[in-house]
């Protein structure tokens, strides 16, 4: 068992007292699973998740410590404009299965204009 | 009524019981559902990484939804759901940002003008297909059962957005159920979060928050736990043993999706609902619903 010891008010006043480097650098932003009570139920409506977020995106760019697993999906979706994709599975009685076998329709991959577009779309927000 | 239907990447490439039974339900509820072309990621797994390609994810395909000229656009994923109405909301209040977006889509000839309604599963069948419906649709009602519900974060926060439900009170999957004639319990860890975001970065802590809330809901007495997000379904059902391992606790819980009990309740059978593919321990449930019967032969 491993509960994780995220504190969002922590990380709002270490932001405030402008400990930034050290919140990007310690790995702490990564272990919020995005549940957004502490957005809904904060008393003075602060939202540290939009910080969160805001700071994640920080320690990309500063090439901080970022797990592998974020970037990944990046890469899958200039390839296929998916986070993956359509996976064999098995059923209970482990019988394998795919769409096909399952009677649905043909999956639809992003053209090749959606990944021009998105690749520019990244280069233009690194420029900013 | 024709509605387009975005369904994201986990559905079509993972979870396909859910996308079978929304294919089977929706149109026996008069819902014809039209797929779109051209689609791609919501945004949601970029956020992290770069928010303004989140949002342009997220914004292109609302334009490629509106392209459609359909008024109404399906969205059965909770993260898909969030994100898309994040954005929404986003260029909806900022009017230079909408522009600066709406440039980015013009390298592929798309519009983002903000004139489609979205749905979740859940408030579409609640709202708009209604209760007289439903329960008229209802050929085998679920008397027997006593449920769990889980709706899941990103359908019912934050309340600043246009969330599907109630975030600290929702009753429309509790409503739904009782409609196809089971008991929906209510129960202290309802509210409580799966775990999926922390899967891939910290597995035991991910596998912690599923597998305590599906003890809670083993241990409450539940005959299932319900579901209407495939990232849910993935940390309850497909990945329930090691939840359980994780937390050292043996847990045989069924889970299935919201709309494969509405099949069930129909009267479909089974296997078109995709309850073939549910990991968790099935069986044993459709047979105490005395529902075995419609089941294909193995």
């Amino acid at each position: 068992m491993k509960m994780l010891e995220l504190k969002p008010h922590e990380i709002v006043n270490l932001a405030r007292l402008g400990f930034i480097e050290e919140i990007i650098t310690s790995g702490i932003l990564w272990t919020c699973a995005t549940c957004l009570k502490c957005k809904e139920r904060c008393p003075q409506a602060v939202a540290p998740v939009d910080l969160i977020f805001a700071l994640r995106n920080l320690a990309v760019e500063k090439e901080a410590k970022v797990p592998e697993s974020f970037l990944h999906s990046l890469s899958a979706i200039l390839e296929t404009g998916f986070i993956q994709k359509p996976q064999n599975t098995v059923t209970r009685k482990l019988e394998k299965v795919n769409r096909e076998k399952l009677g649905l329709p043909r999956f639809r991959e992003s053209d090749e204009k959606f990944k021009a577009a998105f690749f520019k779309v990244l280069e233009k927000s690194q420029e900013e | 009524m024709k509605v387009a239907v975005y369904w994201g990447c986990v559905i079509p490439t993972i979870q396909y019981g859910y996308e079978m039974s929304v294919r089977a339900v929706m149109p026996r509820l008069g819902i014809e559902l039209i797929d779109l072309d051209n689609v791609s990621c919501c945004g949601t797994p970029v956020q992290s990484v770069n928010m303004l390609a989140a949002l342009y994810l997220a914004a292109r395909n609302l334009a490629t939804a509106e392209k459609t000229g359909l008024s109404d656009l399906l969205l059965p994923c909770n993260g898909c759901y969030l994100s898309l109405s994040e954005a929404k909301h986003f260029l909806s209040h900022d009017e230079k940002l909408k522009e600066e977006i709406n440039s980015l889509l013009k390298e592929e000839n798309l519009r983002y003008e903000g004139s489609i309604k979205i749905w979740h599963t859940i408030n579409l069948l609640h709202d708009l297909i209604k209760e007289e419906k439903i329960r008229e649709a209802v050929k085998n009602p679920l008397n027997c059962l006593k449920l769990a519900v889980h709706y899941g974060c990103h359908i019912l926060r934050p309340s600043t957005l246009q969330t599907v439900d109630d975030p600290e009170n929702p009753r429309k999957m509790d409503e739904l159920i009782e409609w196809m004639g089971a008991k929906s319990m209510s129960y202290p860890e309802k509210l409580d979060c799966c775990g999926y975001m922390l899967l891939l970065s910290h597995p035991d802590a991910a596998f912690t928050f599923a597998g305590l809330k599906l003890k809670a809901v083993q241990d409450w007495g539940a005959d299932a736990l319900v579901v209407s997000c495939p990232s849910c379904q993935m940390m309850f059902d497909m990945r329930q043993k090691s939840a359980g391992a994780t937390i050292g606790a043996k847990l045989g819980i069924p889970v299935l999706y919201c709309t494969q009990l509405l099949g069930i309740a129909m009267g479909i059978e089974t296997e078109k609902l995709g309850l073939h593919l549910n990991r968790s321990a099935l069986d044993e449930f459709l047979r105490k619903a005395s529902l075995i019967s419609t089941a294909a032969s193995p």
